[in-house]
C-alpha cells in the first residue's frame, strides 16, 4: 500500500513538474518540421509544387540524381496519422496530408493566399494537388464483375462518393486522362439484372485513397444488394504496391489505385479525382494562417527555423 | 529390449532433428536475402550503399537502367541504429538489472508476485502503443527542454529502454531467484549484510542468466520498428545531438517497402541484410568489451591475474562473460548501501514506466470500449464509421494456435536436445548454440522481408495466417529454447540420476522426471510466445496481411492480426480512439494471459510438491 | 557511514553462551521448548538427537540465522559472555564473531582466494598484502595451505567436497570468530575428509568455542568435552561428554546412544 502511495506522490510530481516546465518556455521554438517519407505519393505531389522560384524541394540535379532539399530536421513519418497526432501535439509543427484526411484536431493554412476547396483545386489556383487515379492491365479481358464495377468508377455515381471522402471528383475528360492522351468521358452506368460473375474484385494501391474506393465499393454494393465484403479483396500498401499489381494482373480482376500521376505502356489509367495536399499547423498556432510557396520552402528546406523570422 | 533401444535411437534423433531446424532457419533466413540483395548491391555499390551517407531514394528506378536516379546510401542509418541500441541498453538495461534485483531480493514479499506480473505486461504491450505514448505524452514532455519537438535519440532511447525492461527484468531475476539459498547463508554466516550478500555473491553467481537477459534486450532494442518510427525522427540524417531527427535501419524498411520499385526494393532487403550483418558485428564487439571486463575484474579480486572461472558453467554461451564485468561492477558497490538504493529506485521506476503506459491507454481507450461494444462483435461494414476488430481477433486466434504449434515442439526438443544429450563444447552443439544467438538478434522486421520473400511465396503469392504463423514461428524459438533450457538447467541433476538409477531410459527420464520438473519454466515460455505473437506487428504486415475488414475463412486467408489492426486505426488519423480500444483489448488479453500462467503454475508446482498436502493430513 | 552505530558493538564478545528459557515457534508449530544451557568456552560441545529434534534449529539461535526464516519467534534469553544477543546489536558484528559451517559445503562460486578474502573484504580490508595474510593464515589454519596455494585463482566449485568443507571452515577463520557453529559438517564427507576435520575442531577449540550438531555418536564422544541430547524439541540431558556416553542419567538418552531408540 505504501508504495502505491509512492507511486501516485512521483506521478503527481512528474506530471506538475511537466506542467511547471511548460509554463515558463518562454523562447521561441524551433520549427517542427513535418513530412512523409520520400517515395509517398503525398510527399511526391508536395516536393515537386513547392519551391523558391530557383529550386523545388525534389528535383533533378545535372547528372539526373534525384536530389532532396527538405531539411534534415524534418521529422518523417509513414503515416498519414502519424503526421496528425505530431502536429497536433507540438505548438511549433507544420506538415502535410490529404485534403481528405483533415479533421478538426489541426487548422489548415492558405497556400498563395488559397485555401484549399473544390473550386480551388479544379481551376489550379491552390497549386499543391494531385490526381488519384484508378488502373487496369492494358490488353486484359476483365472479369464481368470488374468490368461493371470500372463502368461504375467511370461514371458519374462516383461524384458523391468522391466529395464525401473529401476528394474533389474531376468531370472534365480532357483531365481524366493524362496530358495529351485521348479525352476519357464521364460515363452513365446501368445495372445489370443481376450481379455480373467472376468471384472478388482485387484492389490494390495507394493508401492515401482507402476513403474514396471504400465508399464507392460500398456504393456499387448496394446497388446489387450485397455485402461489400463479399465482393471485394482491398487491400492497401502504396501506389507501387498497386502498379505491380495490375502489372502482374493476368485473371483480369485486378484494379491498381495510385496517388500520382501514372503513365505506362502497360496500364489503363484515368484520373477518378483530385486531391489536395492541405498544409496543416497546430490549433494553437493563429498566427500563421497563410504561406507563399516561397515561405514554404523556406521552411522545409530549413533555411527559416523559426516562425518569427517570417515577415509577418 | 530391441524396441526399447529403438525408441531410445528414435528419440535422440527427433530431439536432434528439432536442433537443425534452428540451423536450417538461420542459413535460410541469410541465404535468401543475401541472394534478392544481390542485384541491387552490385547495381548500386557495396561501398556507396554501406558508406554513403545520403538516401534518396527514386521508386522508378529500374535494374535495367542505365543510370539510376535516387541514391542509396545507408551509413546514416547505421549509426542512427548503434546509438539507439546503446541507449537503450544504457536505460532499459541498467534499470532493468537493477529492478531484477530489486524484485529478487529488496521487494517486500507480498509485493512480489503483483510487481513481477506487472513487469511482465510491460512486455506484452504492443510497440505501436509504446510508439503512440511516446508521441502523445514523451515527446511533449521533452520538447518543454529539447530545442525541438522532443523527437531523437533520447525519446528512442527511453521508449525503446522501456521496451526491453521486461526481457531483461524477466529473465535476470529467474536466474537470480536460481542462484542457491545455501550461498546466501553462506555470505550472512560470515556477517554479510543482506546488501553486500546480494551484491557480492548472490548477483555474480547468477551472471550468467542476466547476462543471457542483457543480449536478448539487445536484440529486441536492435529489432524494434514501429515504436522507433514514431519517436525517432526518421530523416536519413546522423544522430548528432540528443534531440535531431534521425532513422534507424529497421525504420527504412518498414516505411518505404510499401512503396518501393525495383531497385529501392532490393535496397531495403540489402538493408536488411547489413542490418543482420550489424546485428552480428554488435554481438562481436559487446564480446570483446565484456572480455576486456572480465580481465579487469580478475585483476581486481583475483590474485596475480588468475583467472576466476565459475567451474566451466556458462563459459561455453558466446558473451556469457559480460557476467564477469556485471560482478566487478557489483563488486565496487557492495559494500555501500547504494545498491540497495538504487535497486529500490529503479524499482519503483520501472512500476512507474507501467502505471503510466497502461494508464495512459486505458484512460484514453477504456470509455470508447465500453461505449461502443460494436468494435469487439461487430461486422464491418464499408465506408462507415463503425470499425470492428473482431476480425483481428479471429486472425490473432489462428495465428497464436498455428505458431505455438509449430514452434514450440521444436523449440523445447532443441532444448531438451542441447541440455540432455548434447556433449558440451561439441561443434554441433557450438552451432546450434550460434543460430540460436542469432536468431534472437534477428529483428522482427527481417523475419517480415525472410517471411516475404519465401513463405508468401510458398503458400500461394499473397499473404497468408500460414505464411505470418511460419514466420513467427521462427521468431519464437529462441524464446522458447532459452526458456526452456534455462528451467532445464535449474534441474537438480540428482533427479535424472535417480531415475537413470531405476532403470529407466533416458527418454523415459526426459518425460516423466525432466520435463515435468521444467514445467513452470516451459508454461513460462509458452506464455512468452503467446504474448509475442499478439503484439509483434513488424513481421506479420507484410507476410499475413493488413486488411482488418474481413474475417479469415481459412489458414490460407489473409487478415491483420490484433496489433497490425492498431498499427493500421492509429496510423490512419479517423479512427484514433478505436486504436486505443484496440490497445486497451489486446493488454487486457495479455494481462489474462499471465493471471492463466501463473494460476497453470502454481497448480503444477503444487502438484509436484505433493509433500505439502501429506503435511496438512 | 554518515549514520553513526549507536547499538552496542561487541568488541568483548565472551566466548561462553549462556541460555535461559528459550522457546522457539515456527507459526503455530513450537520447535523448542523451555531450554536452558551453558556452554564453556574454548571447548567443544556436541549437540545430539534423532532428526527434528530441534538441534539444529538451536544451534542457529546463536547466530541468528533463524531471523532469516518468516514466522520464527524466539522467546526467552541468549547471552554470549555478558551481551544478550538478542537486544540491541549489530547482527552483522554477531555472525562475524560467530561464525558457521553448514551441513552441506556452500562455497561461492568464485576463487579459493575470494571465499576466503569475502569475509574479511565484508568488514573493509581492502589492502592486498592484508588480504594475502589472512587467505594464507586461514588455510593455514585449516591445514589447507599446502594443498592448495597453487590454486588459489582457481574456482572453489572445483575442489572436492571435503576440501570445500574445509575450505567453508578456513572462509569461517578468515573473520577471527570468537565461536564457531557446525551444522553436521561432516554428514556429507567420507570418512578422511571427516576424519580431517574433526581434528580441525579439536585444533580450533585451543582458542575458540566450537559447538557441533552431529548424528554421528562417535564423533560426538570422540572430539567433544559436553555433548546435550535433544528430543522433541526438548534438551533431554546435558552434561560432561564421558558421563553422558558411559552413565546418562535419563533413560531416553540412554536408549539413544545405545541405538534402541524407536
Amino acid at each position: 500500500m505504501k508504495r502505491i502511495v509512492t507511486f501516485v506522490l512521483m506521478l503527481t510530481m512528474i506530471v506538475s513538474g511537466t506542467a511547471v516546465l511548460s509554463g515558463c518556455g518562454d523562447t521561441e521554438k524551433n520549427i517542427t518540421v513535418v513530412v512523409r517519407e520520400q517515395g509517398s505519393g503525398t510527399r511526391e505531389a508536395f516536393d515537386k509544387v513547392v519551391t523558391d522560384g530557383e529550386h523545388f524541394l525534389e528535383e533533378k540535379d545535372a547528372d539526373g540524381k534525384k536530389v532532396y532539399n527538405t531539411t534534415t530536421d524534418a521529422v518523417e513519418y509513414t503515416k498519414t496519422g502519424n503526421v496528425l497526432t505530431a502536429v497536433a501535439s507540438d505548438k511549433n509543427a507544420i506538415g502535410y496530408i490529404s485534403y481528405g484526411s483533415v479533421n478538426d484536431t489541426i487548422n489548415v493554412i492558405k497556400v498563395n493566399g488559397v485555401a484549399p476547396s473544390e473550386a480551388t483545386v479544379l481551376d489550379g489556383t491552390y497549386k499543391i494537388q494531385r490526381p488519384f487515379v484508378v488502373m487496369t492491365k492494358k490488353g486484359l479481358e476483365l472479369t464481368p464483375i470488374t468490368a461493371d464495377f470500372m463502368n461504375y468508377i467511370k461514371s458519374g455515381n462516383t461524384e458523391q462518393h468522391a466529395q464525401d471522402a473529401g476528394c474533389i471528383f474531376l468531370s472534365d475528360p480532357a483531365k481524366r486522362a493524362n496530358e495529351g492522351d485521348t479525352p476519357i468521358e464521364v460515363v452513365n452506368f446501368e445495372k445489370s439484372e443481376t450481379l455480373p460473375e467472376g468471384g472478388k474484385i482485387v484492389v490494390r494501391g495507394s493508401t492515401s485513397m482507402e476513403q474514396f474506393i471504400n465508399n464507392v465499393a460500398k456504393g456499387y454494393a448496394d446497388l446489387y444488394g450485397v455485402s461489400a465484403e463479399d465482393i471485394f479483396d482491398i487491400q492497401l500498401e502504396g501506389s507501387s504496391v498497386g502498379r505491380s499489381a495490375v502489372e502482374d494482373d493476368t485473371t483480369g480482376n485486378v484494379i491498381g489505385l495510385s496517388s500520382a500521376a501514372v503513365d505506362q505502356d502497360d496500364i489503363d489509367s484515368f484520373n477518378a479525382c483530385l486531391d489536395a495536399v492541405a498544409v496543416i499547423v497546430n490549433k494553437e498556432n493563429t498566427a500563421i494562417t497563410d504561406l507563399t510557396l516561397n515561405e514554404l520552402y523556406d521552411i522545409f528546406s530549413g533555411k527559416i527555423k523559426k516562425f518569427s523570422e517570417l515577415n509577418k | 529390449m530391441n524396441s526399447t533401444k529403438f525408441k531410445e535411437g528414435l528419440g535422440k534423433a527427433v530431439f536432434t532433428a528439432a536442433a537443425i531446424i534452428c540451423i536450417i532457419a538461420v542459413v535460410s533466413i541469410f541465404a535468401f536475402l543475401i541472394i534478392r540483395s544481390i542485384p541491387a548491391f552490385s547495381k548500386i555499390g557495396v561501398i556507396d550503399f554501406i558508406f554513403g551517407d545520403r538516401w534518396s531514394p527514386d521508386r522508378l528506378d529500374k535494374y535495367e537502367d542505365a543510370q539510376l536516379s535516387g541514391t542509396y546510401g545507408i551509413f546514416t542509418m547505421i549509426v542512427g541504429t548503434f546509438a539507439a541500441t546503446v541507449g537503450a541498453l544504457l536505460i532499459g538495461g541498467t534499470i532493468g538489472f537493477f529492478t531484477a534485483v530489486f524484485i529478487a531480493f529488496f521487494c517486500p514479499e507480498k509485493l512480489k508476485r503483483p510487481f513481477s506480473s506487472v513487469i511482465n505486461l510491460l512486455a506484452g504491450i504492443p510497440s505501436v502503443v509504446y510508439g503512440f505514448f511516446g508521441i502523445v505524452f514523451l515527446l511533449p514532455m521533452l520538447a518543454n527542454f529539447a530545442p525541438n519537438n522532443g523527437s531523437g535519440l533520447l525519446a528512442t532511447s527511453i521508449i525503446l529502454g522501456i521496451m526491453i525492461l521486461p526481457t531483461v527484468v524477466s529473465l535476470s531475476k529467474t536466474s537470480l531467484e536460481a542462484v542457491p539459498k545455501a550461498y546466501y547463508e553462506g555470505a550472512v554466516a560470515t556477517g554479510s549484510t543482506h546488501t553486500r550478500a546480494v551484491f557480492g555473491i548472490m548477483i555474480p553467481a547468477a551472471r550468467s542468466g542476466i547476462t543471457a537477459s542483457l543480449i536478448l534486450g539487445v536484440g529486441r532494442a536492435l529489432g524494434e520498428t514501429m515504436a522507433v518510427v514514431m519517436v525517432a525522427g526518421n530523416a536519413a540524417t546522423y544522430p548528432n545531438s540528443f534531440f535531431n531527427s534521425f532513422r534507424v535501419l529497421t525504420a527504412n524498411i518498414v516505411m518505404e517497402m510499401g512503396y518501393a520499385g525495383d531497385v529501392q526494393q532490393g535496397a531495403l532487403i540489402a538493408t536488411g541484410v547489413i542490418l543482420l550483418i550489424f546485428v552480428l558485428i554488435v554481438n562481436v564487439i559487446f564480446n570483446l568489451i565484456s572480455g576486456r571486463a572480465v580481465k579487469k575484474a580478475v585483476a581486481v579480486t583475483a590474485e596475480k591475474g588468475r583467472t576466476s572461472g565459475i567451474g566451466g558453467r556458462g563459459i561455453r554461451s558466446f558473451f556469457s562473460n559480460i557476467g564477469e564485468g556485471i560482478g566487478a561492477l557489483a563488486y565496487k558497490l557492495k559494500t555501500d548501501r547504494i545498491g540497495k538504493v538504487i535497486s529500490i529506485l529503479c524499482g519503483i521506476f520501472s512500476g512507474i514506466a507501467l502505471v503510466l503506459v497502461v494508464g495512459f491507454v486505458f484512460v484514453q481507450g477504456l470509455p470508447h470500449l465500453i461505449t461502443n461494444p460494436h468494435l469487439l462483435f461487430g461486422k464491418y461494414e464499408f465506408a462507415s464509421e463503425n470499425i470492428t476488430i473482431f476480425p483481428a481477433i479471429v486472425t490473432t486466434l489462428m495465428a497464436v494456435f498455428l505458431s505455438l504449434i509449430i514452434a514450440f515442439p521444436i523449440g523445447v526438443m532443441t532444448a531438451v536436445f542441447l541440455n540432455e544429450y548434447a556433449k558440451k563444447g561439441n561443434l554441433f552443439v557450438r552451432l546450434i548454440r550460434g543460430a540460436i544467438d542469432i536468431l534472437s538478434g534477428v529483428p522482427s522486421i527481417v523475419y517480415g522481408l525472410f517471411g516475404m520473400i519465401t513463405f508468401v511465396r510458398l503458400f500461394g503469392g499473397s499473404s497468408s495466417i500460414l505464411a505470418g504463423s511460419f514466420t513467427i514461428s521462427i521468431m519464437l524459438l529462441p524464446t522458447i529454447v532459452r526458456s526452456t533450457e534455462e528451467s532445464l538447467k535449474s534441474i537438480a541433476e540428482g533427479r535424472r540420476e535417480g531415475s537413470l538409477a531405476l532403470g529407466a531410459g533416458k527418454l523415459r527420464t526426459i518425460f516423466r522426471i525432466v520435463l515435468p520438473s521444467a514445467m513452470p519454466g516451459i508454461m513460462a515460455a509458452l506464455i512468452l510466445s503467446m504474448g509475442r505473437v499478439i503484439s509483434e506487428s513488424a513481421p506479420f504486415i507484410y507476410t499475413m496481411g493488413s486488411v482488418i475488414t474481413s474475417t479469415p475463412d481459412g489458414f490460407l486467408d489473409s487478415g491483420a492480426s490484433l496489433a497490425v489492426a492498431l498499427y493500421q486505426l492509429s496510423g490512419e488519423g479517423w479512427y484514433i480512439e478505436e486504436a486505443y480500444a484496440t490497445a486497451v483489448v489486446l493488454i487486457i488479453v495479455v494481462f489474462g494471459l499471465n493471471l492463466l500462467a501463473e494460476f497453470i503454475g502454481n497448480r503444477l508446482n503444487k502438484k509436484l510438491r505433493g509433500e505439502t498436502n501429506v503435511k496438512k493430513r | 557511514m554518515s549514520k553513526k552505530d549507536n547499538r552496542q558493538t561487541p568488541e568483548n564478545f565472551g566466548q561462553s553462551i549462556t541460555v535461559r528459557n528459550a522457546d522457539l515457534w515456527y507459526d503455530d508449530y513450537q520447535a523448542l521448548k523451555n531450554i536452558n544451557i551453558d556452554i564453556p568456552e574454548r571447548k567443544i560441545t556436541a549437540f545430539i538427537g534423532p532428526s527434528g529434534c530441534g538441534k539444529s534449529t538451536f544451534l542457529k539461535c546463536f547466530n541468528r540465522m533463524n531471523d532469516l526464516i518468516d514466522g520464527c519467534r524466539i522467546t526467552g534469553s541468549f547471552k554470549v559472555g555478558e551481551t544478550d544477543i538478542y537486544g540491541k546489536i549489530n547482527v552483522n558484528e554477531l555472525r562475524k564473531n560467530i561464525g558457521m559451517v553448514f551441513q552441506k559445503p556452500n562455497p561461492f562460486p568464485m576463487s579459493v582466494y575470494d571465499n576466503i578474502a569475502y569475509g574479511p573484504r565484508t568488514f573493509g580490508i581492502r589492502k592486498r598484502s592484508e588480504l594475502d595474510f589472512i587467505v594464507e593464515d586461514s588455510l593455514k589454519r585449516a591445514a589447507m595451505w599446502e594443498e592448495l596455494r597453487d590454486r588459489l585463482g582457481k574456482s572453489a566449485l572445483g575442489l572436492s567436497g571435503g576440501q570445500q568443507q574445509r575450505l567453508c571452515i578456513a572462509r569461517a577463520f578468515a573473520v577471527k570468530p570468537k565461536i564457531i557453529l557446525m551444522d553436521e559438517p561432516t554428514s556429507a564427507l567420507d570418512p578422511i575428509s571427516t576424519g580431517k576435520i574433526e581434528e580441525l575442531c579439536t585444533e580450533t577449540a585451543k582458542d575458540t568455542t566450537v559447538i557441533i550438531v552431529t548424528h554421528n555418536m562417535q564423533q560426538a564422544a570422540r572430539i567433544s568435552d559436553k555433548t546435550g541430547f535433544f528430543l522433541l524439541g526438548e534438551l533431554i540431558e546435558y552434561g560432561d561428554t564421558d558421563e553422558i556416553f558411559t552413565a546418562p542419567k535419563d533413560e531416553r538418552t540412554e536408549r539413544y546412544i545405545t541405538g534402541r531408540f524407536g
